[in-house]
């Protein structure tokens, strides 16, 4: 060993250090990261970023192409829709919608999810047995018929389609939770604390609710792009967000009708979900492997 | 073998037994007359039938015993729409979905798994991360999105391949068992072999929506069931013992490989049938899932319900069968998970 400093401590990199350590080892990861906060800050500050509002039509340039085409304008920098409303704007006020409703998607799954799953998880007997067989039914409704009844039941509108979709994805934070904890349960740290007393509520808390935070954040992350492309699909089958609010699947679903003179106003929100579910995906997939590689170490 | 045999025999009836109930008390949380929500018609003071006396009498267990004698018999309710036998009108559409998701899993199936091998195998070299990065790229696609884009490109720009239905209004092939390709073979139409080559251009576009985001999911389930029993200690052993490769991947890893890519299988068989859904409604494929949404959009409460109760009792059935069969040949899974 070179140079000890017999005065300094060795360096202890944190959990959440030796993690970033890991994560940065990932080009890809990284560029995902910054792609994922590009959109974090267009969906937080669009309403100062955009040039226009959302709904205001400029009726002198209906279905204009996007700047670099050689019928665009530099006013208008990704086109105008069939109203004349203004492209970029809407996008940007589009990931806001849709990114936040699938934000708030997830928080509600993974709050209610989680209690469930260690509830679930530790129990035993007649009691999990029953809250496992519910689960398991729940797990198996397909999230999208989940939405069509409580889009039968409420009626639409962006706020249930939100509801729908948190509820579709509660069934994979309990499962993963319950797993988890099971799983924790037999190993021997969890043994020693019992040995020494601890009630199950003691080893919860202090134990297994600190080593389950990464589980819970890797689970969320890839949650918010299913609850992205889920909120899309609803507004684009006309039941979620209605006509008015720019909701990225909405708008897919308005440039329908002009697909074949405007392919833009289809290919630009789409291309913006699909960018955004990708950089999800790779920082998700990127905190995996970083966990992964930070527990084999 | 009998024991989980009958355990799942046992899962499989409670978990109907919940979905029978979630739609039964769906009628009551419909909008509306709960006995109108159940059978689309209107409950009169002469209306006939046992389930008709327990609503008016109001006996909630009664009308539960009744819908589900009811569901037995066949009589499953008239849609508010078309008044039609809901019965009729699902048996007509769900060949168009089974046929859609059956192809789409094949294709994915054969598509994805070789690919998620060979992935496998060359973990951490080119053909890995070209293969990984594909499948994210392919997992990232909104479903919808994808079809229209098939569209775009093939049917509107390129002009190659139909872009809705299943077959073309100029063949009337006479419906039998309603899967299309099946019915056109067994026809004794005088253009069959055109009509053949119609029905698979329509098919066409469609599958490879569905397949597109499933074949990925597939890839990266076998890739990283592979990585993990190539880690493992026999694998290493296998290979000092000098034995060639085919022999350890057909005795070891393949094996091995597959009981822990079976159960994610099945987990896979919701998301799978929530885009089957999507795409009938972009391509105007006659199927459940367009028929569903259609009855959305028309507040079609009985054939929500009835619809909601067929196609999760489907999934439950394919997914609760694939995992009893993984653990039928996996018998060293933990056996007290549902204690």
């Amino acid at each position: 060993m070179p140079d000890v400093n017999l005065y300094d401590d060795e360096f202890h990199p944190s959990p959440w250090q030796s993690t970033w350590r890991e994560f940065k080892q990932s080009h890809i990861a990284l560029v995902g990261l910054t792609t994922l906060s590009f959109f974090v800050v267009l969906a937080i500050l669009g309403p100062i970023l955009t040039p226009y509002a959302p709904d205001l039509q400029n009726t002198t340039a209906l279905l204009l192409p996007p700047a670099w085409h050689d019928n665009g304008s530099v006013l208008h920098l990704l086109g105008t829709d069939v109203l004349g409303r203004d492209m970029l704007s809407r996008i940007i006020y589009g990931i806001q919608v849709t990114f936040g409703g699938a934000v708030g998607a997830v928080l509600f799954a993974l709050i209610i999810g989680t209690a469930f799953g260690v509830i679930a998880g530790m129990t035993s007997g007649v009691r999990s047995s029953i809250l496992n067989h519910v689960l398991d039914t729940f797990m198996v409704i397909p999230s999208l018929l989940i939405a069509i009844i409580i889009v039968a039941i409420l009626g639409v509108g962006l706020s249930n389609a939100v509801l729908a979709i948190g509820l579709a994805l509660i069934p994979r934070f309990v499962h993963a939770t319950r797993n988890f904890i099971k799983e924790e349960f037999n190993k021997d740290y969890i043994k020693t604390a019992r040995l020494d007393g601890a009630s199950s509520v003691q080893i919860y808390f202090k134990n297994i609710l600190p080593n389950m935070i990464d589980v819970i954040i890797v689970q969320g992350t890839l949650a918010i792009s299913v609850a992205i492309l889920d909120i899309a699909a609803l507004g684009f089958l006309n039941l979620g967000a209605q006509t008015l609010l720019p909701e990225l699947g909405v708008m897919i679903s308005e440039g329908l009708a002009t697909a074949y003179i405007a392919p833009w106003n289809i290919l630009l929100p789409g291309l913006s979900i699909f960018l955004m579910v990708i950089s999800i995906n790779v920082v998700g997939d990127g905190l995996r492997s970083a966990l992964r590689n930070r527990m084999s170490q | 073998m009998l024991n989980t045999l009958v355990r799942y025999f046992n899962l499989i009836v409670i978990t109907l037994f919940i979905l029978l109930l979630i739609s039964f008390s769906l009628a009551y949380f419909f909008p509306g007359d709960p006995y109108t929500n159940l059978t689309g018609k209107m409950l009169l003071a002469d209306t006939d039938g046992p389930l008709a006396a327990a609503f008016r009498e109001g006996n909630v267990l009664q009308q539960f015993w009744y819908y589900v004698q009811n569901l037995t018999m066949g009589n499953w309710g008239h849609s508010f729409s078309s008044a039609l036998p809901l019965y009729d009108q699902i048996f007509q559409t769900l060949p168009a979905t089974l046929e859609l998701t059956f192809y789409a899993s094949t294709l994915s199936l054969v598509i994805g798994i070789p690919c998620g091998m060979l992935a496998g195998f060359l973990h951490h070299k080119k053909t890995d991360y070209t293969f990984m990065s594909m499948s994210m790229v392919m997992v990232s696609f909104p479903v919808f999105w994808l079809a229209l884009l098939l569209i775009l490109i093939f049917s509107l720009q390129l002009n190659l391949l139909p872009m809705s239905g299943r077959l073309s209004l100029l063949y009337d092939i006479p419906e039998t068992s309603g899967f299309v390709l099946i019915d056109i073979i067994n026809s004794s139409h005088p253009d069959r072999d055109a009509a053949l080559y119609d029905a698979i251009q329509h098919l066409i576009l469609p599958t490879i929506a569905v397949s597109f985001i499933t074949t990925a999911v597939f890839l990266r389930t076998t890739r990283r069931a592979i990585v993990d029993v190539m880690a493992t200690e026999y694998i290493k052993t296998a290979q000092t013992r000098g034995l060639p490769f085919y022999v350890i991947f057909s005795r070891h890893v393949l094996r091995n490989a597959m009981l822990s890519i079976l159960p994610l299988l099945a987990i896979q068989i919701s998301t799978l049938v929530t885009n089957v859904m999507i795409v009938e409604t972009v391509f105007s494929w006659p199927g459940v899932g367009h028929w569903l949404i259609q009855a959305i959009y028309e507040r079609d409460y009985p054939a929500i319900r009835i619809g909601m109760l067929l196609v999760s009792s489907i999934v439950v059935f394919f997914a609760m069968s694939l995992e009893c069969i993984s653990r039928l040949i996996d018998p060293s899974r933990d056996n007290k998970k549902y204690a």
